[in-house]
């Protein structure tokens, strides 16, 4: 094991952005800090193995991105935080009549935040890598496994849906 | 150009950073389409914010728990084989001390240790001989 497959490294280095990623796909703190620890478990079971084949943060990627999506195949939406309503039915007419204003009105990137666990696992999982982890189309093609062309599909279907959702919110007929 | 085909193209030049100067033929339709214009505001914006979505940050007890997997994975094996070492050494002497006792003692209680030694001499065959042929030793 090199220096830079060191086990601590890894965690100083990845911890905080795994644990993001986590809290951003599941949506609670609970989930994530599970998802986190089944992670670096897995990392640290799976180091020493480690051939080097991909990047070792590919690795690391996929080990968490598949945690993740297990756990939401396992786990009904019920379980998620019940002080999340995504539908707030009440409208501003202001922003009834302008529609396209409503994005550049919101503050509340955190509520953003919650609507991508509300997306099927592999958009909230495209959706998490594209712009909170700043990745390009091939990689995540590598951690999600799946062609480069199918990326552009499920960002572009999440991007939808979660516009859907926060027109919906706000009360806007798309 | 159709709406469809201008969503589709507005989407792929967003993931590559470059859909602020739109193409010609995209420019056309959009001067001509205020459902479209609606659409890339709306859609331009939603991608500025979700650049902007803040890091959640784990707890101090998560980190610590993590840098403490190495620790405790560690010494899961080394416990196991140091009780795993023990356990070898006494069935290993246990026969010989036995037969040192049983010269010493009476005739009952010298039986009883013999079959403690035959006992002994069993458990230490299916322990360290066969068994690790067959069961990995953790």
């Amino acid at each position: 094991m090199t220096s830079d497959h060191d086990f601590s490294v890894i965690v100083k280095e990845f911890a905080e952005r795994v644990y993001n990623h986590a809290y951003r796909m599941l949506g609670s703190r609970e989930n994530a800090e599970e998802a986190t620890q089944d992670v670096f478990l897995k990392i640290h079971k799976g180091l020493i193995n480690f051939r080097g084949d991909a990047q070792i943060s590919t690795w690391i990627w996929r080990i968490t991105t598949n945690v993740c999506l297990t756990r939401l195949a396992n786990k009904t939406k019920n379980t998620f935080p019940v002080e999340y309503d995504p539908i707030n039915e009440i409208a501003d007419d202001n922003r009834t009549a302008n529609p396209e204003k409503i994005f550049l009105c919101r503050e509340d990137h955190e509520e953003l935040a919650r609507s991508i666990n509300k997306l099927s696992p592999k958009e909230a999982a495209a959706i998490t890598l594209f712009y909170l982890e700043d990745m390009n189309y091939t990689e995540i093609s590598d951690i999600l496994e799946i062609p480069m062309g199918s990326v552009a599909t499920v960002l572009h279907r999440g991007r939808e849906k979660l516009r859907a959702l926060i027109l919906k919110s706000e009360g806007i007929k798309l | 150009m159709t709406c469809e085909n201008f969503q589709q193209e507005l989407n792929l030049l967003l993931d590559k950073g470059s859909a602020k100067a739109l193409p010609d033929e995209m420019q056309n339709h959009l001067s001509t389409c205020s459902h479209c214009n609606g659409y890339r505001n709306s859609i331009l914006s939603l991608h500025e914010q979700l650049s902007l979505i803040p890091r959640a940050k784990p707890s101090k007890g998560l980190m610590n728990q993590l840098l403490s997997i190495e620790t405790t994975v560690n010494e899961i094996p080394a416990l196991l084989s140091w009780k795993y070492d023990v356990k070898r050494a006494l069935i290993f002497l246990s026969p010989i001390v036995l037969i040192f006792l049983s010269n010493y003692l009476p005739t009952l209680v010298g039986t009883l240790i013999n079959l403690g030694i035959l006992t002994a001499g069993l458990v230490f065959i299916l322990t360290t001989i066969l068994k690790p042929m067959f069961f990995s030793r953790y």
